[in-house]
């Protein structure tokens, strides 16, 4: 083989790799979109955190309300995260969508610092330029660039899990277990233990969000999450009240805003929906998803 | 000794120590040609060998016989 | 830098472009200074210890090549020897036994004067150690002239694609290849970068897909029921493969991209029907190393034991095998369980074989899939005690194994990518041993196949690899 076959072999597969690199990249994220039901234009979306996820389902919500249904949420993010998210949302949706469902819960302006390395989870979507800069500021300077460069690196195994059930169209829960006793005796000997502390640098970005969300002539439902009556007792509930309070006044002192507290309703008695403490099995993502079914299709 | 006898003797060794009476000596045969001629059954070989033919090897020597053809030498050198 | 880093992946091309414009005599020293560049790079003061043990060496050799008496010469490798075990007993044995001596006269009240100390291990000193000690006992056996470049000696010892983990080689077979040099050879170049991805692929996509269940699942035995062990036993020795293998084929592919032949390190282990073909196939360098200077040598000396001879020198090889891997009795323990192993084979050879030619099994593939099937298991079961952390822990493994069912713990996502790795490997493999030359991907022929194969698995490695772990599990050794 001379040098000049040499080079220019490696020049062509270099070439087809690019290719194919740009190829299957689309092909991944139209599957990412279908998950997250980017494909159509959706009137209402969805966004919070791993409660979030456990506990709707993104197809029958579209069903009981006969419309389309976005849900992007995403496990360990926080409220700077979930502003990014939303801001990316609006930059593929700007003529915006009529509700947003925003879940809360007791330690959403608790914790300041996002799961670690949770950015890498956005790396899909790295071509809008928010997300890029989101990107950008987090990640090292050579990991940066190694995904901006080669497009599907972007996309590692967890995501590839979300793209097929993207294509298969399968969104509920696999989660079959309940609480078991040992969780449940374990949580009675904490209550009133854990804090609920409202950082004001959390609660400045939750309002800028809603701003956000507001400028695009959308209305927002602000849902507290159930979780399991013992958990829910674990936590300081002088600190519980106070964090429902702001959340009453906000939304009663800005147009297109309600909140609605699902620790009022029965099911948090129930062990049998729950797959942990915080999470919803399949049993109990039908109830919540039925749920805020109902309430979406009463609000519209 | 004649080369001939020793190649006869040694090939009594062979036959007898891998239970194979078909096996033919070449100068180029090796541990990859015959059946259970392993670094295991090797020492057994070497000590077969030294019995048949009243001979003493040195460590050093056992590396300079990796063949047969070098084996066939070696015996020679020392018989 | 490792090799699964980015920094590699810049390091190496670089070299490799350096080295083919470098004028022809000065092509080994390109490599010395990369090498050393390579191993200061991953803790500059170990450097130290690297040219310690290549100065010794070359003393040594070049004085062992000029006595002509014989007690000095062995005077000199031992000597050699000696200076050269005693920083790698030092780093790998000190603290275990100062720890020993420790926790010993606390029994009896008594005070040991040393503290409680805990070493980084130098990295590659396993592998290059035994590269040098080889290098010494070829000299003093004389199988080739001391070399008298100290550089070239340097660049033996310090060859960055082999010192981290090996394969571990022979000065005999690299000197040559450092010292003459050859035109370049785009062949040569397309077959290493091959074999770097295809070691890629068993690394990133099995092996450390594989280590998520095994790691979680031993990380915490106590808490495991047998059926989560047995899984977690059944693919320990895969993940070794595809991380050792995956490894060494990465070492050897750079090595080749610059022309350089460097030995196979595995030959389709699991396709074994006996434990003694296993270990012709499996870490072949280690165990080939283990033969030459170890194994032999002894039954050598205790041949008028006949079969009791070799079990001892082979009971001794394989404890020393142990107690390289580690300074653990868990490893002792792996150890002495290949050599009993490899022991009850030698001493039952003569009936196995008969009993194979009384019914003609040799041509019966049921037969040697059933001992391929033994063979794994044997190895499986004694590679418990090379993963366990300690003794108790890996009783514990085999108890549970034995006595407890139950539903295991299932990472449905991990098994199976583990599955279907595993699977990947073993077709090849297979094509491999039974089908050699032929149904090539990456050798066909035609060049959309090629390309196709190609693409395919970087692809699968840039999807399915996984790029958190930052290490090999033979660094450790």
């Amino acid at each position: 083989m001379k040098l000049v076959v040499f080079i220019k072999r490696t020049f062509i597969l270099l070439l087809l790799f690019f290719l194919f690199d740009l190829l299957i990249s689309l092909v991944l994220i139209n599957g990412l979109n279908r998950y997250y039901g980017f494909d159509q234009k959706p009137s209402i979306l969805i966004n919070g955190s791993s409660m979030a996820i456990s506990g709707f389902n993104r197809a029958d919500i579209e069903s009981i309300t006969a419309s389309h249904v976005a849900a992007y949420a995403q496990e360990g993010v926080s409220v700077s995260d979930r502003y990014e998210m939303i801001n990316h949302f609006f930059h593929m949706f700007p003529q915006g969508v009529k509700t947003v469902v925003y879940e809360v819960n007791p330690v959403i302006f608790s914790d300041t610092k996002s799961a670690e390395n949770v950015y890498t989870h956005f790396f899909p979507y790295m071509d809008d330029k928010s997300i890029n800069n989101y990107i950008k500021e987090n990640a090292g300077n050579q990991e940066y660039y190694i995904y901006k460069i080669i497009r599907t690196k972007r996309f590692e195994s967890r995501v590839i899990r979300l793209i097929v059930q993207g294509y298969l169209g399968k969104y509920n829960s696999v989660k079959t277990n309940t609480l078991d006793t040992a969780t449940m005796i374990y949580m009675e000997g904490q209550r009133g233990e854990a804090e609920v502390t409202l950082e004001e640098s959390e609660i400045e970005v939750f309002e800028k969000t809603m701003e956000l969300i507001r400028s695009h002539n959308t209305d927002v439902i602000l849902i507290m999450m159930p979780m399991y009556y013992l958990k829910l007792q674990s936590f300081n509930s002088d600190g519980y009240r106070e964090l429902c309070n702001y959340f009453k006044d906000f939304s009663s002192s800005h147009g297109g805003i309600r909140f609605i507290d699902l620790n009022l309703d029965s099911l948090i008695y129930n062990p049998d929906y729950f797959s942990d403490p915080l999470h919803f099995n399949v049993n109990g993502q039908r109830q919540i998803t039925g749920i805020i079914g109902r309430i979406l299709l009463m609000h519209h | 000794m004649e080369r001939a006898v020793i190649i006869n003797k040694l090939s009594d060794v062979f036959r007898k120590v891998f239970n194979n009476d078909e096996i033919e000596l070449r100068d180029d045969l090796t541990a990859n040609h015959i059946d259970n001629w392993d670094s295991l059954s090797h020492m057994i070989l070497v000590t077969e060998i030294e019995r048949t033919f009243c001979i003493k090897f040195k460590l050093k020597e056992l590396n300079k016989m990796r063949n047969v053809g070098e084996m066939i030498e070696m015996i020679g050198q020392k018989v | 830098m490792v090799f699964t880093s980015l920094n590699f992946l810049l390091f190496f091309p670089l070299v490799a472009l350096l080295y083919y414009i470098s004028p022809k005599k000065w092509r080994w020293v390109t490599l010395l200074v990369a090498s050393f560049f390579f191993y200061i790079n991953i803790k500059p003061v170990y450097v130290l210890l690297l040219i310690g043990v290549t100065c010794s060496t070359y003393v040594f050799t070049i004085l062992i090549s000029n006595a002509r008496d014989d007690s000095r010469r062995t005077l000199y490798l031992v000597l050699n020897i000696i200076l050269v075990l005693l920083p790698l007993f030092f780093f790998k044995y000190f603290s275990t036994i100062n720890t020993i001596m420790i926790r010993l006269l606390e029994n009896w009240s008594l005070h040991w004067p040393l503290p409680e100390i805990k070493y980084m291990l130098p990295l590659g000193i396993s592998f290059y150690t035994f590269m040098a000690i080889g290098y010494s006992i070829d000299v003093y056996n004389e199988e080739l002239d001391a070399e008298r470049n100290l550089g070239l000696v340097a660049l033996f010892i310090s060859f960055f694609p082999l010192i981290l983990s090996g394969p571990i080689e022979r000065a005999k077979n690299m000197l040559p290849q450092f010292r003459d040099y050859r035109p370049i050879n785009y062949e040569n170049v397309t077959a290493g970068l091959k074999l770097m991805v295809w070691g890629y692929f068993m690394k990133l996509v099995v092996a450390d897909r594989i280590g998520i269940y095994v790691d979680l699942v031993y990380g915490d035995i106590s808490t495991q029921n047998g059926s989560s062990l047995i899984i977690a036993a059944v693919l320990y020795p895969f993940q070794v493969y595809a991380d050792l293998g995956g490894y060494s084929l990465i070492a050897i592919g750079t090595a080749r991209v610059m022309g350089l032949d460097v030995i196979q390190n595995f030959k389709r282990p699991f396709f074994s029907t006996s434990m003694a073909e296993f270990w012709r196939r499996w870490h072949i360098s280690l165990i080939s190393w283990l033969t030459d200077y170890v194994y032999t040598p002894l039954s050598f000396r205790f041949r008028k034991y006949k079969i009791w001879g070799i079990v001892i020198a082979l009971m001794l090889t394989f404890l020393v095998s142990g107690i390289w891997h580690g300074a653990a009795l868990t490893f002792v323990i792996w150890g002495l369980m290949q050599g009993t192993f490899l022991s009850l084979e030698a001493v039952t050879n003569k009936k196995r074989t008969s009993f194979e030619q009384k019914y003609n099994l040799s041509a019966n593939k049921i037969y040697h899939l059933a001992w391929m099937i033994i063979t794994f298991v044997l190895f499986a079961s004694s590679q418990i005690f090379g993963r366990a952390a300690t003794i108790d822990d890996a009783l514990l493994v085999y108890r549970r194994i034995l006595t407890e069912t139950g539903s295991p713990y299932l990472d449905l996502t991990t098994l199976l990518y583990s599955f279907i790795g595993i699977l990947i490997i073993l077709l090849k493999d297979f094509k491999d041993e039974y089908f050699q030359g032929k149904m090539s991907f990456f050798s066909n022929s035609r060049a959309w196949i090629r390309y196709s194969a190609y693409l395919t698995i970087i692809f699968i490695i840039l999807l399915f690899g996984v790029f958190k772990g930052n290490s090999f599990i033979y660094f450790q050794f």
